[in-house]
This record gives structure tokens, C-alpha cells and sequence, in this order.
């Protein structure tokens, strides 16, 4: 048993016992990476506090459902991205549809002009995507999810899913090359 | 895991990483998920203590009542006395104290001691109906001048400026004005600004910090003590008055609307006796003579009475060692002590008006005592009696305040108070009387 382990397994039992510390303890060790998990799905920060909330919540209320504490990472972050996409889908309204063509014949970005960017800036272009594409985006370069599952998780069909990420890819580097100019005639 | 290509490589590496979350989050995730509070407990202890002092105030009151009506005395005048005497009655003491003690004694007994056969709940009520009515105007009218002005300021600062383009904006063009187009906006307008204004709520005045309050006391106490063995011939009544010199409290406003307080006070109680007709007994060699009163027994020799008019010795029931005399006296003890009360209680506000309800304890420490005798026929003899007294005393206490804010900082209030001795005035030999007060604070009170 790994000493990772063996701290998610106290962790878990002493959090399914309702002790605060442990809570605490469970919350310190996940609430920063998954903050910024929902940072990347909501529209702004208010709206990641509410994801972020009620993601938590559910995890607290079922952790007695993990079956092994090895997977209590990948179990958190699947609640968490899961939580976002219900949020996202209660309050979006996306009715959006492409050329999946369109998609692969995007050209490949100048890589000088987005570097000009910081993480903070790119945080703030992903929140103005679209719903769908912002979710097809996050699930399919943060998450590593195919066309396929995402077609699946989000119910729509596999097209779709590639003309949201070139939807994405496209708004993304358009605001990018603004901002360059903006900064050139500043 | 599908392939990336360059531009979703790079935000994807920008886009990993930690952003914390408010301290805020967890504290809110912690109420959503955390062990179910007892939210009712607080409430609990809350109406408990409320009922708590409730149910004093109610028992106290009860009981003076009760035994008002058991002694059939409505001031505090209270009397005891041998069976077979009917002589009682404070205006036949008055009658008494006219015609049995000589006219330079009766002035001084009046100057001295203050004693009063009036009965003191008259001129209570009379005096503080008075001083209510007055607070009561004069806030009123504060009220009314305060509103008055702020109307005229509002006026004024809007005065040669347009309230459409007040608005609207200073920088928004202004259409060609027509005659339909006024009717239907500007009268409206205006209304609402004066209105809005009038409505204009004071910011909530209860909360958390110290406030101090400055009181005048009026007070009705009812005094206790055990009766007296005398004669069969013999009357005897008592009377307690109380003067209270002006009182400082400070109280710490706890949050949720508890309140703790601590005070410092004054209080000059008199306990007026007067004996009738009564046997005094001469046990020593010396001949001193034992004049009673509520604290134990006033010692006379014959040789500071040689002169006076003392009665005729009546046959001795007790033997040749012994001597008395049947006289009339009158006792006069005078306690001045320092009050410091502790109270814990808890308030609400109504508006502009607040109530506040407390109890607890009441440490009476007597600095002096003072005790003077009076027979007909001879100068007033004034002894110290502090050191023959317990020196700390104890009341219990309940209060009721009424208080009206006039502004975030100060507020009049009037506050009925129910004091119960717990732990009575006593001699170290043990004789003692014990004070019941019904008292009235009329005050101001300033918040920080």
C-alpha cells in the first residue's frame, strides 16, 4: 500500500464519518486544482464558486460510493467536470452547427503572435467561448476526451464536437491576433 | 489519448495549473456539509432566560402583593405591634409626634431625617408623569425640526437644476420640451425624490460596542423585620425611605443583540421607628437603658437622663435589680452605601424604540451608618453604627427598559426595576431588616 494511499483511505473514511478536519484536510488537498477546472468551464468566477460548490458537495456526499481511494483524484476531477458540463447545460443556450470539414482546414496558428499572451489572458478568452465550445474544448484538450466520448457525454453527434473545437480554436485565435494589434498601436 | 497539435499544446499548458478558491468557498461548503447544528439551542436558552426573568418579575411582584395585602398596608409605612394597641396609624404617629415632642426637636427631626408621613407613591407619580411628558415633547419636536430641515436642504440642493436632467444625466441632450411631454414626466419626478426622502429609514442602532447611561432614581422600598417583644401597652411603626444619588452604568452590546452591564451608584436609606408607650429596661448596675431598634439595642445611662423629664419609675416587674421606664422614643438609622450593579440581559429594537430586559445582582457596600435617638424631652443622641453592620449586602434584580433612540447615539429611556435583598442588612449580632425596592429610572443613555 502506497503512503498515498493509505492517506486517502483515512482521509475517506474519517470524511464519510462527517469529521471536519478530515473535510478540511480533503478540500486543502483538491479545492485549488479543481478551482481552476472550473475556472476553465465557467462563463466567469461567480459562476466557477457555483460549480466549484455543488461539485464539492457531491463529493462529500458520495464518497462512500469510491470503490478504490487510488482513484479518488480522477474520481474528484470526473465530478468536477461532469458538475461544470450539468451547470453548463442548465444555463446555456446552444444551438450552434458546422462544417466539420471546416475544422480540420483551419489553419495552424502563428505561434509568435499567441505567445504574446499570459495564462491569465488565454483563462479570460476560454470563459468568452461559447457554452458548447467551451466545453468541447476544455474536454477535449484539457481532458483528453476523443470526439467520440464527448459525443456521447454531451449527446450530440461526432461532427459536432470537431465543428465546436474549430468554433473554439478559431474564436480563440482571433481574439488573440486583436489583442496583438491593440498592444502593436499601444 | 489523440494528438494535440501546436496551438492546443500551448493553451493547454497555459491553462493548467492551481487558482485558489476564496476562503469564503470553504466556509460555505462547510455549512452545506458539515454536522447538522442545533440551531434550536440557542433559541432555547434564549426564551428560557427570557421566561426565567419573567417569572421572577412576576413572583416578586406577586409577592409584594400578597403581602400588602396580608399587612392591609398600601405604602411603605408598615406596622407592627402588640396585639392590644390600635394606635397604629401614620397619622396618628403624626399626631403623636406633634404633640409629644417639643417643637425644636420636631424641626430638627424634620430637617435631619426627612421623615414623611406623606405617602410617597403620590409623589412618584405626580413628578415622573411630568418629566415624561416633557422627554416625550421635546423629542418630538427635535423629530419634527430634524425633518424640517432636511426637507429644506433637499429643496434647496435641488433648486435651480432641472430634476429631469438631474435624471437623466448631465451629459444626455435634452428633446425641444413640449407641454405633454412636462405633464408626463416632471411632476412625478419630484414627488418621488420628497418622498423617498421623507421615508428615509435611520440606520439600525442596536449593535455591538459600549454604551453609557446616566439615570435618576425613584424609588418605593418595602421594608422587613422581625417584630418586637414588647409590652402589652405598647405600639410601635416603622417607616424606610430611600434618597438615590444619580447612577453611571456602562454596557458592552454583545453581538445578536445580548447585553452585559456594570454600574456604580449611591443610595441614602432611612428606617424611621417610633415606639409607643414602651417599657425600657435598666439591667446593669450602672442603670443603662436599652432602647430598641432595627439593629439591636441603644444603650443609655440614667446620668445622660438625670435632667430631663423623665417619667416616674412604675412598679418593677423584674425584681430590684432591675429598672424601667415607660416612654415614648423614636430611632432614626441612617445607612449610606455604594451600589454596583452587574446585569446580563437582552434587547430589541422597534424602530426607534427599544426594549430591553435584564437581570442579575445588585453589590451593596455600606460606607456609613448612622443611628439617632429621640425622647421627648431631651436632645437627639447620634451614634456611628457602621462597624456594628455587615458591610456588604446583596439584592437581586430585574429590569425593564423602555427606551426611545433619538439618534444612533443617544436615547432617553425609563426603566422599572425590581430589587429583592437577597442578603439582608444585618448587625454582627444577627438583628437585621431586609429591603425590597420597587424603583424607576428615568435616563439618557449615549452608544459609542
Amino acid at each position: 500500500m502506497t503512503k498515498e494511499k493509505q492517506l486517502y483511505d483515512d482521509l475517506i473514511s474519517a470524511c464519510i464519518r462527517k469529521e471536519a478536519r478530515a473535510q478540511k484536510e480533503l478540500y486543502d488537498l483538491f479545492a485549488p486544482a479543481m478551482f481552476k477546472v472550473c475556472m476553465r468551464y465557467a462563463q466567469d468566477e461567480s459562476a466557477a464558486q457555483d460549480i466549484f460548490q455543488d461539485a464539492f458537495v457531491k463529493i462529500f456526499q458520495n464518497l462512500h460510493r469510491i470503490e478504490s481511494s487510488a482513484h479518488l483524484p480522477g474520481w474528484i476531477k470526473k465530478i468536477v467536470v461532469y458538475t461544470a458540463i450539468d451547470f453548463l447545460r442548465s444555463s446555456a443556450k446552444y444551438a450552434q452547427h458546422q462544417n466539420i470539414d471546416q475544422a480540420y482546414q483551419l489553419a495552424s496558428a502563428d505561434q509568435t503572435v499567441f505567445q504574446q499572451l499570459g495564462a491569465e489572458e488565454i483563462m479570460s478568452l476560454v470563459q468568452k467561448l461559447p457554452p458548447r465550445s467551451r466545453m468541447v474544448f476544455n474536454l477535449y484538450v484539457m481532458e483528453g476526451y476523443t470526439h467520440k466520448e464527448i459525443g456521447e457525454l454531451l449527446q450530440i453527434n461526432e461532427g459536432t464536437s470537431k465543428s465546436q473545437l474549430f468554433e473554439a480554436k478559431r474564436a480563440l485565435q482571433k481574439a488573440i491576433e486583436k489583442n496583438e494589434r491593440i498592444q502593436m498601436i499601444g | 489519448m489523440q494528438e494535440l497539435d501546436a496551438f492546443e499544446k500551448y493553451l493547454q499548458d497555459q491553462l493548467k495549473g492551481h487558482a485558489a478558491p476564496q476562503e469564503l468557498m470553504w466556509k460555505r461548503l462547510h455549512d452545506a456539509i458539515g454536522k447538522p447544528k442545533a440551531w434550536y439551542a440557542k433559541s432555547i436558552v434564549k426564551y428560557a432566560l427570557t421566561a426565567l426573568t419573567a417569572a421572577s418579575i412576576g413572583a416578586g411582584s406577586t409577592y409584594v402583593l400578597l403581602q400588602n395585602k396580608a399587612t392591609g398596608a398600601e405604602t411603605p409605612l408598615v406596622k407592627s405591634q402588640s396585639s392590644q394597641n390600635t394606635n397604629s396609624s401614620p397619622e396618628k404617629a403624626s399626631t403623636f409626634s406633634s404633640s409629644l415632642f417639643p417643637a425644636g426637636i420636631q424641626n430638627s427631626l424634620a430637617n435631619q431625617n426627612q421623615i414623611s408621613t406623606e405617602a410617597p407613591s403620590s409623589t412618584l407619580e405626580a413628578s415622573t408623569l411630568k418629566d415624561l411628558e416633557v422627554s416625550k415633547l421635546e423629542a418630538k419636536a427635535e423629530i419634527q425640526y430634524q425633518d424640517q430641515n432636511q426637507l429644506k436642504d433637499n429643496d434647496n440642493s435641488s433648486a435651480g437644476i432641472d430634476p429631469l436632467q438631474q435624471e437623466i444625466g448631465p451629459n444626455a441632450t435634452l428633446l425641444p420640451t413640449t407641454e405633454a411631454s412636462l405633464t408626463y414626466l416632471k411632476p412625478n419626478s419630484i414627488q418621488l425624490d420628497k418622498k423617498t426622502f421623507i421615508n428615509k429609514q435611520p440606520a439600525a442602532i442596536l449593535r455591538s460596542g459600549f454604551s453609557i447611561q446616566l439615570a435618576n432614581t425613584k424609588a418605593i422600598p418595602t421594608l422587613e423585620m422581625a417584630p418586637y417583644v414588647l409590652n402589652s401597652s405598647a405600639s410601635h411603626t416603622q417607616a424606610a425611605t430611600t434618597q438615590q444619588r444619580a447612577s453611571l452604568q456602562v454596557q458592552y452590546h454583545l453581538p445578536k443583540s445580548w447585553v452585559l452591564g456594570l454600574g456604580i451608584g449611591q443610595q441614602q436609606l432611612t428606617i424611621a421607628e417610633q415606639f409607643y408607650k414602651t417599657n425600657v429596661y435598666s439591667y446593669d448596675d450602672k442603670e443603662h437603658y436599652l432602647f430598641n431598634y432595627a439593629f439591636g439595642q441603644r444603650k443609655i445611662s440614667d446620668e445622660e437622663l438625670e435632667d430631663g423629664p423623665w417619667p416616674s419609675f412604675p412598679p418593677n416587674p423584674f425584681g430590684s435589680d432591675t429598672s424601667h421606664v415607660h416612654t415614648n422614643y423614636q430611632s432614626d438609622v441612617r445607612i449610606n452605601s455604594l451600589q454596583i450593579p452587574i446585569s446580563f440581559g437582552y434587547e430589541r429594537s422597534f424602530g426607534k424604540f427599544a426594549l430591553q430586559l435584564t437581570t442579575g445582582i445588585t453589590l451593596n457596600h455600606i460606607n456609613n451608618a448612622q443611628q439617632t435617638l429621640l425622647i421627648p424631652g431631651y436632645s437627639p443622641s447620634t451614634i456611628n453604627i457602621a462597624n456594628s453592620l455587615q458591610r456588604w449586602n446583596l439584592y437581586q434584580q430585574q429590569r425593564l427598559r423602555f427606551e426611545y433612540l433619538a439618534n444612533r447615539h443617544l436615547g432617553i429611556y425609563l426603566e422599572p426595576t425590581y430589587m429583592v435583598q437577597i442578603k439582608n442588612y444585618k448587625s454582627v449580632s444577627g438583628q437585621g431588616v431586609k429591603l425590597n425596592q420597587m424603583q424607576l429610572q428615568t435616563g439618557i443613555s449615549w452608544k459609542f
